[in-house]
């Protein structure tokens, strides 16, 4: 595989892996043109007043909503939200519930709940439990595992963890899972 | 405690053994009468969880068998091991407790002729 497939397989990946940003750009785009026409209409009618006669009566439309309050709340709510929306969008990593990984020859792509499956039927599997007594949580970084004990019976974390650890580098994936047991058992 | 839980390591099991709430309720009066004498039609028994343990509420008669049965204490004490070393031995369950009560008094050996 030369660099540039490798750059290739790459983007794939972090476009597998990331959420798209195509509506946030339309609506920032959209946005722009709508304040560059203004500046330029805007422009127009301060150079030449009593100039053309559609962007006057634009400019006087605009002028009579804005002296309504209920209006002038109205767009400042909207801006407020696509504002709010925006930088939440431009904060957020804004990543799929997906991990990835690129191997020599083929990228990998699997789904967060599968990797939580595998962990925690390792686990289950392991500590000889019901799969209904075992649950995963997969985020970016963390792999949660959570276990409702059978009561009377002693569950060893370690254990669990190590299981789970290796159904997961099985997949391809190295992290440490952690694993809560409940105070509370299941009698039966 | 756990010997019927304990995975044996690194070998490939294909199924698993399940107890359920019930088996491990007539697995316990199936104990209790054996140790007591008591018909297990006459034992009540409640599982709880205490902590992720096992905790008995166990409601029988007392049996009177013999004189040389012991103090109500002693029979108390040796029902209440027989049932934790009887879960553990034959359930792998470990129980954290047993609380006992004798709810009336029974002649051992009697029996009714229709």
């Amino acid at each position: 595989m030369n660099g540039r497939d490798r750059v290739a397989d790459r983007r794939l990946l972090r476009r597998e892996l990331r959420a798209a940003r195509t509506g946030p750009a339309v609506v920032v785009a959209a946005a722009l043109l709508v304040a560059a026409l203004a500046a330029v209409a805007g422009s127009f009618w301060i150079a030449d007043a009593s100039g053309a006669s559609a962007i006057r009566n634009g400019a006087t439309i605009v002028r009579t909503a804005w002296g309504e309050s209920s209006w002038r709340a109205a767009a400042a709510v909207a801006a407020g939200i696509v504002g709010i929306a925006l930088i939440v969008l431009a904060f957020t990593p804004g990543r799929r519930r997906r991990h990835g990984r690129a191997a020599d020859r083929v990228g990998l792509v699997v789904d967060d709940g599968l990797l939580a499956d595998a962990a925690a039927r390792a686990v289950a599997e392991r500590c000889m439990l019901p799969a209904a007594q075992v649950s995963a949580t997969v985020t970016a970084r963390r792999v949660q595992v959570r276990i409702r004990p059978t009561s009377g019976v002693l569950v060893d974390p370690a254990g669990a963890s190590d299981a789970a650890q290796r159904a997961l580098e099985r997949l391809g994936f190295e992290v440490r899972p952690v694993v809560t047991v409940a105070t509370t058992g299941v009698v039966g | 405690m756990n010997g019927g839980a304990t995975p044996i390591a690194e070998t490939v099991q294909r199924g698993r053994t399940t107890l359920t709430g019930r088996a491990l309720h007539g697995l316990a009066v199936g104990i209790v009468a054996g140790a007591s004498g008591a018909e297990p039609r006459e034992i009540s028994l409640r599982w709880d969880d205490a902590n992720g343990g096992l905790h008995a509420t166990v409601t029988l008669p007392l049996v009177l068998r013999d004189a040389t049965g012991g103090t109500l204490e002693e029979q108390g004490a040796a029902l209440r091991m027989s049932l934790v070393a009887g879960m553990a031995e034959r359930a792998g369950r470990h129980v954290d407790g047993v609380d006992l009560r004798f709810s009336g008094v029974r002649r051992g050996n009697t029996r009714r002729v229709r």
